[in-house]
């Protein structure tokens, strides 16, 4: 399994030699004026944040084992950050995929977020949803209308709620 | 359920390391006629062989017959290889993958189809992303490998966004290679950019198993008979839907994004229908999704299974984006065949996977009512190969690696194939006669085939007027093609 693990890991090599990707910085100088749009998140910076705001932690480096039936076969390192990235790098636009991650991380053993019914104050947890990610409070239009569709939709709870706000290009932009 | 995961999800990882790891025309002599195919409903498919492949080893067959499904076992242009050609001449002593490859067809594709044995990849760098980047403009370019180089003229993708008002799901750009060749979506062309942009999908980067397995934070698979699943990320329409409402709340209230931005960034119902189509991926237990064994083009994994090949999991993903989306323009990168640089035996075999993925996507377009009725597939290598070898690895037949990028012939001269309802059946033709101020060879060339590709879609008047005033020589609708 080593040795298939290394002819894989080697071939990927092969190509990388013209067709590697020089390390482009997105990062702007900022807007002194106040009139720039901004500019999104690269994947490598919604990662690191996404994990910061849902998991509490950062991206790490770790064993993933495989069992079958009891039985180690296999296990090897993922650095979670590099590849994520990379799958995320996959999409032109990869919002579509960071929703999905974002859905997948809110599922996770590392989450626990409240059921919808033993939320008792509803407005009370979209501010602080708007304040722990978005870094300010709902504006009266945004907060109407999240309570309306919290009351309206059985699917909208917790965990909706955050999707939309990480999924919104506020949250997306660096 | 299918079977377990424990061949797939094996397989899964050890794609997910691969991951870690793309004014002045003038009447030509010949006749060029606007296109006979254009029409609304069309469908166009632009397959590059990006990594180079000669036309020795492909129409000369001078190492046996690595292509069979698109070309047969005779050789189609002289000098290489005389008679009836075998299966490719792999050393002795080479280590061979086992490949997994469907029957040769019966009848080679081309018959089914246009043939030219003599186009010329004629300008610019003989490079992979230059040379996608005429495939996907029609304009012999330069661009520098960077992650933000755009074309300065538009793209296939936003020429047809920008004539049709159609969504960026109507233009696909499937890529094996990720990295810089996501610029390739869109230009910097005035009246253009990321708001035509197509989507780009990168298959062995974005279709990653790790991904469900990471987010679902498992520091241990266990896959028993009680439990044979792995980890999935959800499917749950309802909740994307609520999702998605609530954010257009916010998004309603926020600046649109930079036009500069260094990735494009598609509308919300775009966004919308490619998360639908990767959630039903995502949420496969069985992980066949991602590539299931039934493809039948790969490397066998020792298990009964198949281990796609990069070139084989993005045709794979290029049929399923075809089957739901039936987007009117789709371009298709593989590269597997750069693997000559140091290898040219794995070279030889990377042919024949890329032919059989090439005439996979055909005979799936093919079993298709909609798509078998209204669909033209242009198929090119992106370019060539030096004439010479570098010297790297040599096998026992006295051959090593092969680069590219210096322009010789061997870089420079390939081929196209052109199939479809409008194309021309079983013509095998290299036109010496074509004419036009700044082309100097007097053949057709890749631009060409960009342009006949593009006169399918009615896209061919404007993509001449942009070229045009970029400066560039546009190229020429190839009349003889289509019947």
């Amino acid at each position: 399994m080593k040795r298939l693990l290394l002819f894989t890991a080697l071939a990927a090599l092969v190509p990388a030699a013209c067709t590697e990707t020089y390390d482009y910085d997105a990062a702007t100088a900022g807007d002194p004026e106040g009139t720039a749009r901004p500019h999104g998140k690269t994947s490598s910076q919604f990662v690191r944040t996404a994990f910061a705001d849902l998991l509490g932690r950062a991206p790490d480096s770790h064993t993933l084992s495989v069992r079958v039936n009891g039985q180690e076969v296999v296990s090897f390192q993922v650095d979670e950050e590099r590849q994520l990235v990379g799958t995320l790098d996959g999409l032109g636009d990869s919002l579509p995929l960071r929703n999905l991650l974002v859905a997948g991380l809110l599922h996770s053993d590392e989450v626990t977020l409240p059921e919808k019914s033993a939320v008792a104050d509803p407005r009370a947890f979209i501010r602080g949803q708007f304040t722990r990610l978005l870094g300010r409070e709902p504006n009266a239009y945004e907060l109407e209308a999240f309570a309306a569709e919290w009351a309206a939709d059985p699917a909208v709870g917790p965990r909706t709620l955050i999707r939309a706000i990480v999924g919104s290009r506020e949250y997306q932009s660096q | 359920m299918a079977t377990l995961s424990r061949r797939n999800f094996l397989r899964g990882g050890l794609a997910g390391l691969g991951a870690l790891a793309a004014a002045r025309v003038a009447a030509p002599l010949v006749k060029v006629k606007s296109a006979s195919a254009a029409g609304p409903g069309k469908h166009v498919v632009v397959v590059g062989i990006g990594g180079g492949l000669r036309l020795r080893e492909s129409l000369g067959m001078g190492e046996g017959a690595t292509m069979p499904n698109l070309f047969g076992r005779s050789p189609l242009v002289t000098g290489f290889a005389t008679g009836v050609q075998g299966g490719p001449n792999l050393a002795p002593e080479y280590p061979a993958r086992r490949l997994v490859l469907p029957p040769v067809r019966a009848t080679p594709l081309h018959t089914e189809g246009t043939l030219v044995t003599n186009l010329r990849y004629a300008d610019g760098p003989p490079g992979h992303l230059q040379g996608h980047g005429c495939l996907l403009s029609g304009f012999y370019n330069q661009l520098e490998n960077r992650a933000d180089a755009h074309l300065p003229v538009p793209t296939i993708f936003e020429l047809h966004r920008q004539a049709t008002n159609a969504p960026a799901t109507d233009a696909w750009y499937v890529s094996q290679v990720g990295g810089f060749y996501r610029a390739l979506i869109a230009s910097d062309a005035p009246g253009y950019g990321a708001d035509f942009a197509g989507v780009y999908l990168q298959p062995p980067g974005a279709m990653q198993p790790l991904m469900p397995i990471i987010a679902s934070g498992k520091r241990t698979i266990d896959l028993t008979p009680q439990n044979p699943g792995l980890p999935t990320i959800r499917a749950n329409a309802a909740e994307d839907a609520a999702a998605q409402r609530l954010t257009s709340v916010l998004d309603g209230n926020s600046p649109r994004f930079a036009r500069e931005d260094t990735t494009v960034h598609l509308s919300a119902a775009d966004n919308a229908a490619v998360q639908q189509h990767l959630a039903s991926i995502y949420s496969d237990a069985s992980y066949d999704s991602f590539f299931p064994d039934a493809f039948g083009i790969g490397i066998a994994d020792g298990n009964g299974g198949v281990d796609g090949t990069a070139d084989a999991q993005t045709i794979f993903h290029a049929e399923r984006v075809l089957a739901k989306f039936k987007p009117a323009v789709m371009a298709v990168t593989l590269l597997d065949v750069d693997v000559c640089h140091g290898d040219f035996n794995g070279y030889l075999q990377a042919q024949q996977l890329a032919d059989a993925c090439v005439a996979h996507l055909w005979d799936f377009i093919q079993s298709d009512p909609e798509l078998r009725s209204s669909t033209t597939m242009i198929v090119l290598p992106e370019h060539g190969r030096h004439l010479f070898f570098n010297g790297n690895n040599p096998d026992s037949l006295q051959r090593s690696g092969i680069d590219h990028g210096q322009g010789d012939d061997g870089d420079r001269n390939v081929w196209m194939l052109a199939l479809g309802p409008d194309v021309k059946k079983n013509q095998v033709i290299a036109p010496a006669n074509v004419a036009q101020p700044g082309r100097s060879t007097n053949r057709y060339e890749t631009i060409d085939a960009v342009m006949t590709a593009m006169s399918v879609l009615g896209h061919d008047g404007r993509m001449r007027t942009e070229l045009e005033a970029e400066g560039a020589r546009p190229g020429l609708v190839m009349g003889e093609v289509f019947a």
